[in-house]
C-alpha cells in the first residue's frame, strides 16, 4: 500500500532507525522526519524514552575492582619484576 | 572516564611508565585501582564467570608487567593495557568455550531477529495506518528504571547477548568509551558498530520492558 | 530575525534535551548542516507544537528549510504566553473537528444522513454520532474512522497526533496536496489563538 503522506517514517522504520537517530548519524533528511514523527506519535515517543533509559540504565551498572587481597598479589608481583 | 585515548602515549602516560619502571608502588597500586573496574567489565563479556574474570584481570596485570621494559609509547598506555586484557580474556573464553556445552555459550548473532515483535504494528494493508503501533509502548515509571531489580535484569540482558553485541554495549553504554575509541578497539567500522549497538539496546530494552510489564501483572 | 520555537516545559529542547537559557545568545554545536539552532517560521508550527511556545531571535544567515528554518546562533526573546496548557488541548480539539468537518463532507458525499455528527460541539457528542451511524464502507467508513481516531486524541490531550490525523484525513479526502492544506489551517489557528 502506498503511503498516504510521502517521505514520513513509519513506526517500524522508527523502529529500526532509533540507534542511528541517538548516535546522531541520520542525514539531515531523515532526522527531520525522525523529529516530526516524535512530534505527532506517542508511541514512538514513548519507544525512543525507553530506549534512552535503558542506555541510562546500562550506564549505571556498578564496577567494582578486585579485592584487598587480590590488590596484594599483585603488589607482590610488581616488587618481584621489579627485583 | 578512563577511556583509553585514541593515539599516541601522553606526557602523563609518559610520567606513570617512568614511574613503574622505577619500581613505584603508590603508582602501580593507583593504576591497577582506577582500571580494574572496567578491566573486569571487560573481562566478564568473554568469560563465563566472576572468578575466572578475576583470574583473567590477574594475568592481564602480569602481562603488563613483563611487558613494561618494552613499551614504546605508540599507543596510549591505557589503551596498551586494555589490549593485553583482551587477549587474556579471549584466549579464556574459548578455552572455556572448548569445554562448555554448546547450549550454555551466548546466543547466536539473531540477525534476522527484529527488534520489536511485528505483532506490535499495523500490518502493511491496513487501510490507514500501515506500519504504526497497534500495541504503542507506554512510559516507564522513572523510580522504576534505575533501581537494583532493574539493573540486575540489565546485566543479566546484556551477559545473554551473542558477544559481538555484548562487546558493543559494554564498551559504549555500561563503560561509556566513545564510537571512535570502541571501533579501534575492536577494529570494526563505525557502520557496523552502530548495527551491533541497536541489535544490543533493542534486545536489552524488550527485556526490560518484558520485566515490567510482568512486574505489573503481578 | 524573530521567529518561534516550540521547547518542553522548563524550556527543554524536545530531542536533544538541552536547557535553553532565558537570555544568552546560544551557537550551534558544530559547522555541520543541521547542527544549528532550530526554528519555526508560522507556517512552520503546527509540525513541532510542544508545552511551551517562544520567540527566538536568530543571528547570521538563515537557512529556510521545508518545515524549519536553521541559524548558527539564537536566543529566546520571550515566552508566547498566549500557548499555554489550554491552547494546546484545544488545538487538538480543533484537530479533531475537522476531521470530523471532513468526515461530514465525505458521509455526504456518500448520501449518508449525518446531522448529529454535523451538529455535535464536543468530542464526546462527535464521538457518540460517530457510534450512532449506520454500517459503512469505503471513503465513509475511512473517514468516519479518521474522526472517531481524532476524538480519542483530543480526548487524551494528544494534540499532536488529533492534528496529525485530521491532516491525514484531509489528504484522503483530497489527495496528496490535502497534508498541506491542512497544516496551512492549523497554524493559522495557532497563529491566532495566540495573536502572533
Amino acid at each position: 500500500m502506498t503511503r498516504r503522506v510521502p517521505h514520513e517514517l513509519t513506526c517500524t522504520e522508527m523502529v529500526r532507525l532509533v540507534t542511528e537517530f541517538l548516535e546522531d548519524a541520520l542525514p539531515l533528511e531523515d532526522r527531520t522526519r525522525f523529529e516530526q514523527h516524535l512530534v505527532y506519535c506517542k508511541g514512538c515517543a514513548a519507544y525512543v524514552r525507553q530506549m534512552r533509559k535503558t542506555v541510562e540504565a546500562s550506564s549505571g551498572l556498578e564496577d567494582t575492582g578486585l579485592s584487598a587481597e587480590a590488590e596484594d598479589e599483585l603488589l607482590r608481583a610488581f616488587k618481584g619484576f621489579c627485583k | 572516564m578512563d577511556e583509553p585515548r585514541v593515539g599516541a602515549a601522553s606526557a602523563e602516560d609518559a610520567l606513570v611508565v617512568d614511574a613503574l619502571r622505577a619500581g613505584d608502588e603508590k603508582a602501580f597500586l593507583a593504576l591497577v585501582q582506577s582500571l580494574n573496574p572496567p578491566m573486569l567489565r571487560i573481562a566478564s563479556v568473554y568469560v563465563s564467570s566472576r572468578g575466572v574474570a578475576e583470574e583473567v584481570v590477574q594475568e592481564a596485570w602480569l602481562g603488563v608487567l613483563k611487558g613494561l621494559p618494552r613499551f614504546e609509547g605508540r599507543s596510549s598506555l591505557r589503551r596498551w593495557i586494555f589490549g593485553i586484557l583482551t587477549n587474556c580474556a579471549k584466549s579464556r573464553g574459548v578455552r572455556e568455550a572448548r569445554s562448555t556445552p554448546f547450549s550454555e555459550m551466548g546466543s547466536q548473532d539473531d540477525e534476522d531477529e527484529p527488534a520489536v515483535d511485528p505483532s506490535r504494528f499495523l500490518p502493511a494493508d491496513h487501510p490507514r495506518w500501515p506500519g504504526h503501533w497497534s500495541a504503542p509502548p507506554t512510559a516507564w515509571a522513572e523510580e522504576q528504571v534505575l533501581n537494583k531489580e532493574s539493573l540486575t535484569v540489565v546485566e543479566a540482558a546484556i551477559a545473554r547477548l551473542p558477544v559481538n553485541q555484548r562487546e558493543v554495549i559494554t564498551l559504549r553504554d555500561v563503560l561509556g568509551w566513545s564510537s571512535e575509541e570502541v571501533c579501534e578497539s575492536l577494529a570494526i567500522s563505525e557502520g557496523n558498530q552502530r548495527v551491533l549497538l541497536h541489535r544490543a539496546r533493542s534486545k536489552v530494552r524488550a527485556v526490560l520492558e518484558k520485566h515490567f510489564a510482568e512486574g505489573e501483572a503481578r | 530575525m524573530i521567529a518561534y520555537k516550540f521547547l518542553a516545559a522548563g524550556r527543554v529542547g524536545p530531542f536533544t534535551g538541552y536547557t535553553w537559557p532565558e537570555r544568552e545568545w546560544v551557537d550551534a554545536l558544530s559547522a555541520r548542516e543541521g547542527a544549528g539552532i532550530h526554528a519555526c517560521r508560522i507556517e512552520d508550527l503546527p509540525w513541532w507544537i510542544d508545552h511551551e511556545l517562544w520567540r527566538v531571535e536568530l543571528s547570521g544567515p538563515v537557512l529556510e528549510r521545508e518545515t524549519q528554518i536553521e541559524a548558527r546562533r539564537g536566543r529566546l526573546a520571550g515566552r508566547v504566553a498566549t500557548w499555554d496548557a489550554r491552547a494546546l488541548a484545544e488545538f487538538g480539539v480543533h484537530g479533531a473537528l475537522r476531521a470530523r468537518d471532513l468526515a461530514v463532507l465525505a458521509l455526504g458525499d456518500a448520501g449518508v444522513r449525518c446531522d448529529d455528527l454535523a451538529r455535535a460541539r464536543t468530542l464526546l457528542d462527535i464521538r457518540a454520532a460517530l457510534e450512532a451511524l449506520p454500517a459503512l464502507s469505503g471513503v465513509p467508513a475511512e473517514m468516519a474512522a479518521y474522526a472517531r481516531e481524532a476524538c480519542t486524541r483530543g480526548l487524551d490531550g494528544a494534540a499532536g497526533t488529533a492534528t496529525y490525523i485530521a491532516a491525514v484525513a484531509a489528504t484522503a479526502l483530497r489527495g496528496p496536496s490535502g497534508f498541506a492544506a491542512e497544516r496551512a489551517v492549523q497554524s493559522r489557528w495557532i497563529a491566532e489563538r495566540c495573536g502572533l
